[in-house]
């Protein structure tokens, strides 16, 4: 008969997490291997073939369309609102007690280089990051990746590629455009409801941006759209054979897009 | 010479062993698939008869033994060297499946137009064509799911055409249709294989089509993969899995 083992009551649940955190650490860092396996190999189909092919070229501009000429009427209400709700309070609260320049960089910095790209990348990633991936995972299930595969079709190249690249100039457009209304709106909107004289602000914003911040804005929406890109199409293409793997892969793409994207926004803050 | 060329087969397995994805190994075959040839591949069991007929058009590897696709061993054949093999040997899948966001006609072009194969005219002109052969005409315009299965079937047989291939393999291409389609489907595979002239690799467990077509027989079952050279040595196969066929079929081993 075994020796009765004494047991540590603490140790169990102690042992328990870090196992369990272990597991996690181990899962998580094997996922971002793959993903930024995945998306180097896609971006590599593109340098493979040297050229964009006309087809590529469509798929390419009806994502750009889809994602960001048809989310203008979004983005255009939440900036509105943002504008009011934030810059014109911002101008309201800072000029009490600080100068011009700096009410304008504080507007530029918070609102022009966060609040835009990543709300802009939230609406991305809710109408576009999940439509990518439910429309991989039914084209999954119902053969149809497979049916081009066996025509000699890269399915990187002619999927996630114009899926990426799409996304990454629609994010960055749309990013442009989010920080142009919700900066000169701010202003107007603060304008009117203190005084005419906040109008001066939108000449101090022409000269905002440095070239440097400017082009930091340019890399940071640009890899925005491809981390949101490669994110939805490598959970779509996961899906197999059953038809609950769609919502489940859907929700770890919106999931794990968004995290990425504040993670790395928070990286761009530390490493600038 | 163009002679020495054309006597080496479009594609050779040695003691092929295809991947059958489950603990269970298939047996080996060897064979070779000459142009012009049209091959049956029929057995009791469909998970069996597929991995084979993979395997033959370089979809998968072999897990052991040699297949040699246009003269190239597919298993040391790189990744652009297999992306060409599958505009030289088409495959159709089992259900036929389109690209459910592009009209039948897109669907057709797709490929070529990807592989960029021809100016757009010309492409439309050939897809025009082809269509022209099917022998059922409808309009094929529309997306997909406003289809009918036997439009679909057509559609879905006649896209590796747009490549030209060398080699036609068609996996179970009666499945999901009655008599009547089934006929229409029949009679457009054998003008492909007649007038087109292609060599066809076709996977299906109609006999009476496969008498009607094939010149030669693969029969794989669990224990063996047998070459039948032509329907008498079939017929007279003492095999019991293939005098299961012919009673699961209710026909008798005289046709």
């Amino acid at each position: 008969m075994a020796s009765p083992q004494k047991i540590n009551l603490l140790s169990v649940p102690f042992t328990a997490l870090v196992d369990v955190i272990g597991r996690k650490s181990i899962d998580t860092v094997r996922y971002l291997l793959q993903l930024f396996i995945f998306s180097i190999r896609s971006l590599g189909a593109w340098r493979a073939t040297g050229k964009v092919s006309h087809i590529n070229r469509r798929s390419i501009v009806s994502q750009i369309i889809f994602s960001g000429i048809d989310a203008l009427p979004v983005i255009t209400i939440i900036s509105l609102a943002l504008a009011l709700s934030v810059t014109a309070q911002f101008i309201l609260l800072l000029q009490a007690f600080t100068t011009e320049k700096e009410v304008i960089r504080v507007i530029t910095q918070i609102v022009a280089q966060e609040f835009a790209p990543l709300l802009s990348a939230i609406i991305l990633i809710g109408r576009s990051g999940s439509a990518i991936t439910v429309d991989l995972g039914n084209m999954r299930l119902h053969d149809e990746i497979q049916g081009l595969e066996l025509l000699g079709i890269d399915i990187r190249e002619f999927f996630v590629l114009p899926r990426m690249l799409g996304l990454a100039f629609s994010q960055f457009a749309l990013a442009v455009y989010f920080s142009g209304i919700v900066m000169v709106f701010g202003v107007i909107f603060s304008a009117l409801l203190d005084s005419p004289s906040n109008y001066k602000y939108l000449l101090l914003l022409l000269d905002a941006f440095t070239p440097s911040e400017l082009l930091v804005f340019l890399l940071k929406n640009l890899l925005f759209g491809l981390i949101m890109g490669a994110v939805a199409c490598f959970h779509g293409l996961r899906v197999e054979k059953s038809i609950t793997e769609l919502p489940q892969q859907t929700q770890q793409a919106i999931v794990n897009s968004l995290v990425l994207i504040f993670v790395f926004d928070g990286l761009f803050v530390i490493a600038l | 010479m163009n002679n020495s060329v054309s006597l080496q087969p479009v594609i050779s397995a040695t003691r092929a062993q295809p991947d059958c994805r489950t603990e269970q190994t298939l047996p080996p075959l060897s064979c070779d698939i000459h142009s012009g040839d049209h091959f049956f591949l029929m057995g009791l069991d469909h998970s069996v008869t597929l991995p084979y007929l993979r395997m033959l058009a370089g979809v998968e590897p072999p897990i052991s033994g040699q297949i040699h696709i246009l003269g190239t061993d597919y298993s040391a054949s790189t990744q652009p060297q297999r992306q060409l093999m599958r505009q030289k040997i088409g495959f159709v899948m089992e259900g036929g499946p389109l690209m459910s966001a592009l009209n039948g006609v897109e669907n057709l072009l797709l490929a070529a137009r990807y592989h960029q194969l021809g100016q757009e005219k010309e492409l439309q002109e050939k897809a025009k064509n082809i269509i022209a052969e099917f022998p059922h005409q409808a309009d094929y315009r529309d997306l997909p799911a406003y289809m009918s299965i036997l439009q679909r079937r057509l559609l879905a047989i006649a896209r590796p055409l747009m490549l030209d291939p060398q080699v036609l393999f068609i996996d179970n291409p009666f499945d999901g249709l009655d008599q009547h389609k089934r006929i229409i489907v029949a009679r457009y595979i054998s003008n492909l294989a007649n007038q087109r002239k292609i060599t066809l690799v076709v996977s299906s467990d109609d006999l009476y089509f496969a008498h009607s077509l094939a010149h030669r027989i693969i029969f794989c079952d669990h224990d063996e993969a047998v070459v039948f050279d032509n329907w008498q040595a079939f017929y007279q196969s003492e095999r019991e899995s293939i005098a299961l066929l012919f009673k699961h079929e209710h026909i008798s081993r005289d046709g």
